[in-house]
């Protein structure tokens, strides 16, 4: 169609933003970016108006504080905690949630609450880097290892090894993220003594400093590894089941069979025709599951105290720190779109009948 | 122009060199209620050269004699009696059904290529053809190191050779993925990558069934022009008569997993010697000649696990006698070189040359 629409000289009467906006439609990667910050937005306002709604209001509690324990007269403590907050409580609802938009496209996110001054975009930065190490180095692992179990039952169809790691993997693909978590805490930490998990807290240890150092790369995996492993156990089923359904599927395929007709050695037919092809779907699977993971661990990292992203957030629900819940969920938000739309340019290169040439 | 290979001298002589020889064959496929007798004892050769049709109905068991001959049975079928032996050019006998998995997959492409009846499923969809021909190419070139070498150049140079022979533009087809060819280019590059390593023997099963009508029509010149080129030795497998007329040198017709008949092309044609055969032939329009009544063959293929006793073709048979009915006739010598399990051959063939001659 678009070469149709190319090819024909299409009279166009429209005013230029009509024609601007046409543009803007008939480019792919352009309406996926818009699509993606509109996304962003929408998290943002539900979000800004959301936690807002949760009961006990830092700001009132705080203002409450001063009148009550310092005799700060209300008025005074209301513009105290206005500059503090940087937002001006006389205003109505959509008027703060317009300036803190406005701010927010400049990149100010405010400044948080319980630890008075600092930006959020600073907490932010701290700790967003160790759940995205983490988390991804957790998923990379499980989609690896999960592919490669998944092509080995496969090509086992029906042997024992295939019967134990299908079994196995529907057992671990149901138990929830913070139960195995529980279950290493008590079980391996707590129980056995096999892991010290108090030395373990944390995402260094102390006077450790972030280089490019084999000390520090040892030091940063050797706090992460019980997140990692938790998130690995807890996804490593779902990868299995999937590529091994897939590898099925892909290992009936006429193109195999060919494969097999050529003469072609049976380790480049399962890499280059079985396996490739058979990853493909899961590729897809993989950007979803990001989303998963990253909201998983809110309480994985809790559980194992790894200061990341996620323990900040529960640390500042729990304290009612407005801008820095606010920002971090749009910060998670924000990663995961784009991850999506990253992973979408790479599937691209993967599968080369979904390239794009300016339409879906 | 309509047969071709028989004008050309392409007859049965007795100096010409067997490629192929298949003896006593039975293939079963394991299924829940018995076994399913797909391939009951075939024995027939390949001389070089030459090309064999295998015709019959669908479930008549041809693709599991092709898919027999290249070891690429599914897991269920197990291969009961009978061998396979294949003759290099340097005279060397390959004994297929006894290959190790090495020497197997050596022994495919390289001296036997089949190209299959789903054009539009058999190359790989994430890579370029240009990497298949080099896939195949490595797959063969470096374990034997006689053919050539596996230089880069090399496989470009032998591919383009193969791609241009079956009349695509090389230079793009190299480059495009299998989505961006049609059904009958993806058909052509099959052909071309069977060709690609210059083997003995090709096995086309069914190479045009997933076609459209002109489609067709253009693989079977491409096919007829390679045959006049190269020189290889083809196992066409078809259903399609008219097809199998314009390459073939000879016929085989199977029915119910057996050989039925085997002829010269011309004399299947003009003179076929058994009933499943003739009802074949009265079953599709003839070009020459006087128009006849179009007659289907009475019935349906019969069960492959409970087969009927003596020839399995008599229920639906208008010959069929009580002899028909306890005893299943073996290949019966008719002619020089032909062959038809039929006890009532010569009534049969009477009948046939009273009926055109008419």
């Amino acid at each position: 169609m678009a070469v149709l629409e190319q090819g024909q000289v299409v009279p166009e009467p429209q005013v230029g933003f009509l024609v601007i906006a046409k543009r803007v439609v008939r480019n792919y990667w352009l309406l996926r970016i818009l699509r993606a910050l509109f996304t962003v937005w929408l998290v943002a306002t539900l979000t800004f108006f959301l936690i807002r709604l949760m009961p006990g209001n830092p700001v009132e509690v705080y203002v409450q504080n001063l009148v009550t324990q310092q005799g700060v007269p209300y008025p005074q403590a209301l513009q105290l905690a206005a500059s503090l907050y940087n937002i001006n409580l006389d205003e109505p609802l959509w008027q703060q949630y317009f300036s803190y938009m406005g701010a927010m496209v400049h990149g100010d996110m405010g400044t948080s609450i319980i630890q008075q001054g600092v930006p959020v975009m600073q907490i932010v930065l701290t700790f967003l880097p160790w759940t995205l190490f983490s988390v991804g180095l957790g998923l990379i692992i499980s989609f690896l290892l999960g592919m490669l179990l998944g092509i080995f039952a496969a090509y086992r169809r029906e042997s024992v090894f295939d019967h134990f790691v299908t079994n196995f993997s529907s057992l671990l693909h149901a138990i929830p993220n913070y139960i195995i978590a529980i279950l290493i805490l008590v079980y391996a930490g707590v129980q056995w003594h096999i892991i010290d998990i108090t030395a373990m807290r944390g995402t260094l240890s102390p006077g450790v400093q972030p280089s490019l150092s084999l000390g520090f790369v040892k030091d940063a995996l050797y706090h992460a590894a019980l997140p990692i492993a938790t998130y690995v156990i807890t996804t490593i089923g779902g990868w299995i089941l999937a590529m091994r359904a897939s590898t099925e599927s892909t290992l009936g395929e006429d193109y195999v069979t060919v494969a097999k007709a050529r003469g072609l050695r049976e380790r480049r037919i399962a890499l280059a025709y079985v396996g490739r092809n058979a990853a493909l779907p899961l590729f897809t699977q993989l950007t979803l599951s990001l989303a998963f993971a990253v909201g998983g661990s809110i309480l994985i990292e809790t559980i194992f105290v790894y200061q990341g992203l996620g323990l900040t957030l529960q640390n500042s629900i729990n304290q009612r720190d407005y801008p820095v819940m606010q920002g971090i969920l749009v910060i998670i938000t924000a990663v995961v779109v784009f991850a999506n739309l990253i992973a979408d340019v790479l599937y691209g290169f993967i599968d080369p009948r979904v390239r794009v040439q300016g339409k879906e | 122009m309509s047969i071709p290979a028989t004008e050309t001298g392409l007859r049965e002589t007795p100096e010409r060199e067997t490629v192929l020889a298949v003896k006593d064959l039975e293939v079963g496929y394991l299924a829940k209620r018995g076994i399913v007798h797909a391939v009951r004892g075939v024995t027939f050769d390949l001389k070089e050269g030459e090309t064999v049709a295998l015709i019959g109905e669908s479930g008549s068991g041809k693709t599991t004699l092709g898919l027999a001959l290249v070891r690429l049975l599914p897991g269920s079928a197990r291969v009961t009696n009978g061998e396979i032996l294949f003759y290099t050019e340097s005279g060397e006998e390959i004994p297929v059904t006894k290959l190790n998995d090495e020497q197997l997959r050596r022994f495919r492409w390289q001296e036997c290529a089949m190209v299959f009846q789903s054009a539009l499923n058999a190359l790989n969809p994430v890579m370029r053809i240009r990497d298949h021909f080099k896939d195949t190419w490595k797959a063969h070139v470096r374990a034997n190191g006689s053919k050539g070498d596996a230089s880069e150049r090399n496989v470009t140079a032998r591919a383009m050779e193969a791609l241009r022979l079956v009349q695509l533009d090389a230079e793009r087809v190299m480059r495009a993925f299998p989505h961006e060819l049609s059904g009958g280019m993806r058909q052509r590059v099959m052909i071309a990558l069977g060709l690609l390593l210059r083997p003995r023997v090709l096995i086309l099963d069914e190479p045009t069934t997933a076609l459209d009508v002109i489609t067709q029509r253009a693989i079977i010149e491409v096919i007829r022009d390679l045959r006049k080129k190269l020189s290889f030795s083809m196992i066409f497998i078809s259903h399609d008569l008219s097809l199998a007329a314009e390459l073939a040198d000879r016929v085989v017709t199977m029915y119910a997993g057996r050989v039925v008949e085997i002829a010269d092309i011309k004399d299947a044609f003009y003179h076929p010697r058994h009933p499943y055969t003739v009802g074949l032939l009265r079953s599709v329009p003839t070009l020459v000649g006087d128009r006849q009544e179009l007659a289907s063959i009475p019935g349906s293929p019969p069960d492959m696990i409970d087969l009927p006793s003596g020839c399995k073709f008599h229920p639906r048979c208008p010959y069929a006698t009580d002899k028909c009915r306890m005893e299943e006739p073996p290949l019966i010598e008719v002619g020089p070189g032909r062959g038809s399990a039929c006890w009532h051959w010569e009534k049969v063939g009477a009948d046939w040359e009273a009926g055109t001659n008419e």
